[in-house]
């Protein structure tokens, strides 16, 4: 039979980033398909009813949410080019790093650092600092976070290489310098050199453009008039 | 066999799942209680990252956060497997124990909380019931099938807290004519044989909510 496998995306979205790199790493074809998230697809709604929210990857009609189950689902059924090691330990490690990406640093930095400024805003940041500082720990004598190749907390984590950068000069704070996270900024290097990976950013200005608008309209709604 | 250590704390829901699972399993552990207002060494060098319980240590390697480890605990031991072998329905099966530790902080809201937030706090937590008891049980015994699995360890775990929480603020959420295949599943997960025997002493756990809850609302 023949494999159909649908990602719904959209541009701009780091968790939808992460399911076309598992794709295209282990050489799935897939048809994409871009959503407007501000005019969500009847396809998309009846895909991820729950969350009405990208990426959705369908295979067969079967839909899977949520992109680090959507990883692990890629590994499970196409088994070239892995994503998790086989050792249960590691894959807890891996899958705990992914943890912390999701619950921790993003929703910090695009939820608080972007869209908060004065005491709240700084707390986060040293937040995100604090966090930083335990990547940087476990890079200890690793290329990646997978070991010599990349796996499923370098693709987890991988928004970093690229957003950031971004997100920080919305912000006008710089986080992630050589002289204080030397192994980040050389995973930084390593990710980024990755040839999927390299391809597959979005356009710098566009994405700076739209945070530039989640803060003014954060910050517009909080302002006094 | 390697030694396995559980830091945990009794009247953690987080920390019940890993035992329930252990128990399901039929692995031997030592337990170790902590006082998390005085962290022991241990706990710190073992999940210095988010310093909480449960940590399971299996031969002197620690495994942080209670879903992690169940799927650690399923890929050592897979005898007695808690979640399918299809990876479609494994994939099902982690995405409803990712909404409910999405959305069950509602539950832990309304205990901490009052007014209007409290309000808002239950509202949300009838939406996280609604949407499981449509979308996630169907007509099955279980959400694993005929056997308990992840999910039903995972729900288990909140909506036995939340009979406490209830009863501690005096609101009813889980209503059985509003939620009548939860409230059936329920029963059949609290009577499962390995479960009923390892449910927290219920007056203890009243005791130690209504404490907790007079102090959240003091430092509010």
């Amino acid at each position: 039979m023949a494999e159909e496998v649908k990602l719904f995306r959209n541009w701009s979205s780091p968790y939808g980033l992460r399911v076309l790199w598992a794709l295209k790493l282990k050489g799935i074809e897939y048809e994409e398909v871009l959503e407007d998230l501000s005019n969500k697809s009847p396809l998309l709604l009846q895909y991820n009813p729950v969350y009405k929210k990208i990426p959705v990857l369908v295979h067969n009609e079967k839909p899977i949410c949520e992109s680090v189950l959507i990883l692990e689902y890629l590994d499970e059924t196409w088994k070239q080019n892995p994503l998790l090691p086989e050792d249960p330990y590691q894959r807890a490690k891996a899958r705990f790093w992914a943890k912390f990406s999701d619950e921790k640093i993003l929703p910090t930095i695009r939820f608080v650092a972007l869209t908060k400024q004065g005491k709240e805003q700084e707390e986060a940041i040293l937040s995100i600092i604090e966090s930083l500082k335990y990547l940087e720990e476990e890079l200890k004598g690793k290329k990646f976070f997978g070991g010599e190749t990349i796996g499923l907390a370098d693709l987890a984590l991988g928004w970093i290489a690229y957003y950031m950068d971004v997100l920080e000069e919305v912000i006008g704070i710089k986080v992630i310098d050589q002289e204080k996270f030397p192994l980040l900024v050389a995973w930084i290097q390593e990710f980024s050199n990755i040839p999927v990976i390299k391809k597959s950013w979005p356009p710098r200005d566009k994405l700076y453009d739209r945070y530039v608008g989640f803060r003014r309209a954060a910050l517009g709604e909080e302002t006094p008039k | 066999m390697a030694e396995i250590k559980l830091l945990g704390l009794w009247a953690s829901p987080y920390d019940r799942r890993v035992l329930w699972a252990l128990k399901l399993k039929g692995i031997p552990y030592e337990y170790v209680e902590e006082d998390l207002s005085n962290k022991s060494p241990l706990l710190l060098q073992y999940n210095p990252v988010h310093q909480k319980i449960p940590v399971l240590v299996h031969g002197g390697k620690p495994i942080c956060e209670s879903v992690i480890i169940l799927e650690y605990l399923d890929e050592t031991w897979p005898e007695n497997p808690l979640l399918p072998s299809d990876p479609y329905e494994r994939a099902v099966a982690r995405f409803w124990v990712k909404f409910i530790e999405d959305k069950c902080s509602s539950a832990w809201l309304v205990f901490r909380t009052s007014g209007e937030e409290q309000e808002k706090a239950v509202k949300d937590s009838l939406e996280m019931l609604k949407t499981i008891e449509e979308h996630a049980l169907g007509e099955k015994k279980y959400f694993g099938g005929d056997k308990i699995g992840m999910v039903d360890i995972a729900c288990g775990a909140i909506v036995h807290w939340l009979e406490v929480i209830e009863e501690v603020v005096g609101i009813k959420i889980l209503e059985p004519h509003k939620f009548p295949r939860l409230h059936a599943w329920t029963k059949n997960f609290e009577e499962a044989p390995i479960i009923k025997d390892n449910l927290p002493d219920r007056d203890q756990m009243l005791v130690y909510f209504k404490q907790a809850r007079e102090k959240s609302l003091a430092s509010a």
